[in-house]
């Protein structure tokens, strides 16, 4: 699973570039092109090795739950 | 960035479009049970309001998108801290419209078939037509929601002989209360979620119909959606339509002599793309417009990849989301659909009148 998820990523990535090379401010995009990637990325692992952290909806809940009760 | 365009008419599809996306196939009036019509009726004033309130703050600030008017109005640092809560917002709403979608087809038609095959299929699509641009978004809306109208007509025709009059009855059982409920659901979503067209007003080319086509096309959505809730409670009766994950589905499998299954489910595709689209879109080029950058198109397939995941992450089990959705989302989105609006009306319209002072 890990690997399968390392090698969309990088498949992804590369499908990104040829657009990336087009534009202006290439720096810059392809930073935050990588760091929503990356972002993706993390999401994606924390499922694949099933770590055990809330996920944002079960956040979401307990802040509403927490602001009801005040 | 390109100065796109689009017709008001245009936009009048892309927002029935939208506003049925989900909907078409949870219908968040059903646990209002005989009185869901009514449910319909309230969330439609509702819904009116707050597009008034949107479209009133897009003529305050001409040419603005909503990260734009976030910074105007709260100033550089709160803005920005704002448009961030929002750009999460919308990547939220996507993730849910997306995991609406791929758990209604493998329960309903594909059932076999992996979630997230089905998530990857769609948001091929969805990202395809985003890189192509508002303009392109616009003339596919412009080309398929029509069918979707003409659908739900032929529907609430079609179903004509199974209708029983006496499931409107009996009037307020429970009284006002679960009406109200459900009103307020109803109204956040998917009525309440057009705040995203913040993003889109701006590129409207008759700026002075924003208002008023905007209303015209809730208006629409309104008696659309109050048409396919009548067909479902007068076909399933208020004990099915309230059990029932997927009541618009089960409706039409009502049909007589003819199964069109297939077709429906595609129907239902055709209004939750629009909605995925227009999200995807609204997301990027927010993103886009958050760093300063020239284009948004670089960032639509990173979105994408976000969206998929968390699409995946969020829930457990369709249980799970169904249960969310009525009892967390309306006060989820209760403070991006009307309190923060209402702040930017309430600061814009001071500083118009101390600038005209």
């Amino acid at each position: 699973m890990i690997i399968l998820l390392i090698s969309s990523f990088i498949l992804i990535t590369i499908l990104g570039i040829p657009e990336l090379l087009k534009i202006n401010q290439k720096k810059k995009t392809t930073v935050i092109y990588l760091g929503l990637m990356s972002l993706g990325v993390i999401m994606s692992l924390i499922q694949a090795l099933e770590i055990s952290i809330m996920n944002p909806s079960e956040v979401i809940q307990s802040i509403v739950d927490y602001a009801l009760k005040r | 960035m390109r100065d796109v365009r689009i017709s008001s008419i245009q936009l009048a599809f892309i927002i029935i479009g939208f506003t049925f996306g989900e909907a078409a196939i949870l219908n968040p009036s059903s646990n209002a049970r005989q009185d869901a019509w009514l449910v319909n009726v309230l969330a439609l004033i509702g819904g009116l309001i707050l597009v008034s309130v949107y479209t009133t703050i897009s003529s305050l600030h001409p040419g603005k998108t909503l990260i734009d008017i976030l910074r105007a109005t709260f100033g550089r640092y709160a803005g920005n801290f704002v448009a961030i809560l929002y750009l999460w917002y919308f990547i939220h709403v996507l993730s849910l419209v997306l995991r609406s979608f791929m758990e209604f087809m493998a329960s309903t038609l594909y059932i076999r078939t992996p979630i997230l095959f089905m998530a990857i299929c769609l948001m091929i699509v969805a990202l395809y037509t985003v890189k192509k641009g508002l303009e392109v978004i616009a003339r596919v809306s412009e080309l398929l929601v029509p069918m979707l109208i003409v659908t739900i007509i032929f529907l609430f025709l079609a179903l004509i002989t199974e209708y029983d009059i006496q499931n409107f009855l009996p009037f307020l059982e429970f009284g006002m209360r679960p009406v109200l409920k459900a009103s307020v659901h109803m109204t956040t979503f998917p009525f309440g979620e057009t705040v995203v067209f913040l993003m889109i007003f701006p590129h409207l080319n008759n700026k002075s119909q924003t208002f008023k086509i905007s209303l015209f096309s809730i208006l629409s959505i309104g008696i659309i959606l109050l048409s396919v809730t009548t067909r479902d409670l007068l076909v399933l009766g208020p004990d099915m339509l309230e059990r029932m994950t997927y009541p618009n589905y089960a409706s039409t499998k009502m049909m007589p002599i003819i199964d069109i299954e297939a077709f429906i489910a595609t129907n239902l595709l055709i209004g939750g793309g629009v909605k995925i689209v227009v999200l995807l879109y609204a997301i990027s080029m927010g993103i886009a417009q958050f760093f300063k950058l020239d284009d948004y198109k670089p960032l639509v397939l990173p979105v994408s990849f976000i969206c998929i995941s968390l699409s995946l992450w969020i829930f457990d089990s369709l249980i799970d989301k169904i249960l969310w959705e009525e009892t967390v989302y309306p006060y989820y989105a209760i403070p991006f659909q009307l309190i923060i609006p209402l702040l930017i009306l309430i600061i814009s319209l001071m500083k118009k009148k101390k600038l005209a002072e």
